[in-house]
């Protein structure tokens, strides 16, 4: 094979934007399958601006929306989902990057150079499509973007369609077992060529689409849900960054009957269970709210938010699951840069969230 | 005998109206807050059984588990196929309903079960429409009286009875399966940005005083009207496509039949629904779709007919009910961000 670095540069980047928009599903479908079809972009959805409206925005001087560009308003910006077909592109395991010999990187998979000095690439003639994008590690990234994205295209376009990706860690393969994704699973150890990748570009980073549902509803079902529905779950893991403070939350959240829960051992469809058994969840932005998706619409969720990690993405992705977002903002010492809680309000949120202790 | 089961969610609560029933943000019309002032709607439980063998019902829809010792004596017909899934299709089903009930279920199922035949009333051609852009109409069995399946593998909704008494459901997080997989092969096509999804017969069994003002008001500002029931709109057929498309492409959808809730889910979040409801008789099925779709809800309630409902039908009146639409209303809800 000829190494793919020789027409481009190191910061030879494109975006779906760029390429022949395709009209249609049978188009599409053709333009995926037919080996002569030219690269091209289908535009799912747009971008589009939403509500996210706290049910207590308290704790801390601040309003979050004001940290994210809206000082007024509670919105936050959904990214829109464009997916496109690449002929003769490459997929790097490691890093996930896509690499279109004639274009260059596909942005919103990064741009590993990595994937431009490997001279050992296969090839494989097949038409393939991600199983994660760049975040592959992350659990929120792998559930609520890159297994969606796998999941609706596959969907779309039927099981001509392989998933690909490097050699999974168990709680992945375990989710992709649980969508019938396991069968056909092309794993890969270098980079690849493949006949056509077909990626959208819900492997950005940003906060998940409307379509990350079809993904976590299906696993929802496959994994049941156990009898009690009445729990109310703080996870946290103990955040040691937090000190006293994580403490006090504890302490506080016990009072309202809230029980600490450790992840770790347990399988996903055993975390899916048990989230789908909660009426309220606690947690601190970031990946130990990852399983929100899982509970049922409705459910009250509070992000424990820093003034350090002031990030829109748990409440974006309560508004899309429809669940209720509640949010208490704890300031961090500028000297210290230790937390600094504020109990009252504290005990104000969790009285607003289920009533009193 | 016990049967198998597989529990997959439990009867719950949905709380609409995340900002409350405040009255010129949320409420509209009338100063009474709809349902009761509640905010909470059912959403239903959802399990799977294997009935060994069961018996469906094409129109009205309805599905039970046989006991083998009597089926000789029945009068029903035999299912072709030893194995099937009853799926509520037909005329008789909204489209919204069936998007949001029947395919939904069927997808689940043949993406997390397995692939099994359908069984059910024949499909309307939307309903076909939806069935083959998911890849399920190939193993339909279209019946149309009651016939007896061997083993039928059965995905129910259950509200949960209450002394007795069974409540209706209003949404569930699994009526979003087949609406997102059909949204995700359309694109989004701007017919308007404005659309009224309404049937010609009134809201609901109402008369409505001022049908034509409003339509033709409706008109004016530029909000153009689809009948999801003819699949129309204006003149011009619409294919089940076409209506995602469009409704993917709106900001604004203006309802008033809440058995068409389910056409709310093509919409992308964030999207304002203005549902026209008749006081006293508020039904929480939109607002319930529109929490779990993430939609932007809002009510404007016109007022109930002040006779008694046991009366004989008003001189004039094609139905017992009369409402007059609050078009003021509409407006402010319509304008309010």
């Amino acid at each position: 094979m000829s190494n793919p670095s020789d027409p481009l540069t190191e910061s030879a980047h494109f975006d779906a934007d760029t390429l022949t928009a395709v009209h249609g599903l049978a188009a599409w479908g053709n333009a995926c399958f037919n080996p002569a079809a030219p690269d091209s972009v289908f535009h799912h959805a747009p971008n589009r601006v939403i509500g996210t409206w706290s049910h207590f925005l308290g704790g801390g001087a601040r309003q979050p929306g004001a940290d994210l560009g809206h000082a007024e308003t509670a919105v936050c910006e959904l990214a829109g989902v464009s997916a496109v077909s690449l002929a003769g592109a490459l997929l790097d395991p490691t890093s996930m990057t896509i690499l279109s010999p004639a274009r260059g990187f596909y942005a919103p998979s990064g741009g590993s150079h990595a994937v431009l000095r490997c001279e050992s690439s296969s090839q494989y003639d097949g038409v393939v499509t991600p199983v994660a994008g760049v975040d592959i590690h992350d659990i929120r990234h792998f559930l609520y973007k890159g297994l969606p994205s796998a999941v609706m295209l596959r969907g779309m376009l039927g099981p001509r369609l392989l998933v690909a990706g490097p050699v999974l860690q168990p709680w992945q393969a375990e989710l992709l077992a649980a969508l019938g994704l396991d069968q056909g699973y092309f794993s890969i150890a270098e980079p690849t060529r493949f006949t056509r990748i077909i990626a959208t570009d819900m492997m950005r980073p940003e906060p998940p689409s409307r379509f990350a549902r079809g993904a976590i509803d299906r696993l929802r079902f496959r994994f049941g849900q156990d009898h009690v529905r009445t729990r109310r779950l703080l996870i946290g893991d103990g955040q040691k960054a937090w000190g006293d403070d994580w403490s006090a939350i504890e302490a506080e959240a016990e009072d309202f009957g809230f029980e600490p829960v450790d992840l770790a051992p347990l399988s996903m469809a055993e975390r899916a269970r048990l989230f789908a058994s909660a009426t309220a969840v606690i947690g601190p932005s970031g990946a130990a709210l990852a399983l929100v998706g899982f509970c049922d619409p409705g459910t009250a969720i509070l992000e424990l938010q820093t003034t350090a990690l002031l990030e829109g993405w748990t409440r974006v992705l309560c508004a899309v699951f429809g669940l209720e977002w509640y949010n208490l903002i704890i300031s961090m010492s500028d000297i210290t840069g230790e937390t600094l809680l504020d109990r009252g309000s504290l005990r104000i949120c969790l009285k607003n969230m289920v009533g009193a202790a | 005998m016990a049967r198998l089961r597989l529990d997959h969610a439990r009867p719950t609560f949905l709380p609409i109206a995340p900002r409350g029933l405040v009255s010129d943000q949320i409420v509209f019309g009338l100063s009474r807050a709809p349902f009761g002032g509640q905010r909470l709607a059912r959403s239903a439980g959802v399990a799977t059984e294997i009935y060994e063998p069961g018996l469906v019902v094409p129109n009205p829809f309805a599905v039970r588990a046989l006991d083998p010792a009597t089926q000789a004596d029945a009068d029903w017909a035999e299912s072709p196929v030893a194995t099937a899934a009853p799926i509520a299709s037909g005329a008789a089903i909204s489209l919204g309903r069936f998007l949001t009930e029947g395919l939904a279920i069927a997808l689940l199922q043949r993406d997390v079960i397995g692939v099994v035949p359908l069984i059910g009333a024949g499909p309307t051609p939307a309903q076909r429409a939806a069935l083959d852009a998911l890849d399920l109409a190939s193993d339909f069995i279209a019946i149309d009286r009651a016939t007896r399946v061997r083993r039928m593998i059965v995905t129910q909704r259950e509200s949960g009875a209450i002394n007795g008494r069974v409540p209706p459901v209003h949404a569930d997080r699994f009526m979003r399966v087949a609406i997102e997989a059909l949204r995700f092969a359309v694109e989004p096509y701007e017919i308007s940005s404005q659309i009224a999804l309404r049937r010609p017969r009134p809201i609901a069994d109402y008369d409505v005083a001022n049908r034509l003002s409003f339509d033709s008001w409706l008109a004016s500002m530029g909000v153009v009207t689809i009948d999801p029931t003819a699949m129309r709109i204006g003149a011009s057929d619409l294919g089940l496509l076409d209506l995602a498309a469009a409704l993917a492409g709106a900001r604004c959808v203006v309802i008033d039949d809440p058995s068409q809730a389910g056409l709310l889910g093509f919409c992308d979040p964030g999207t304002k629904v203005v549902e026209i409801a008749v006081d006293g008789w508020t039904d929480p099925r939109i607002a319930a779709m529109c929490l779990v779709f993430a939609l932007d809800w809002r009510v404007v309630l016109c007022a109930a007919p002040a006779y008694s409902v046991s009366q004989p039908v008003p001189l004039g009146s094609t139905s017992l009910l009369r409402t007059e639409i609050d078009i003021a209303g509409v407006a402010m809800a319509l304008d309010v961000s």
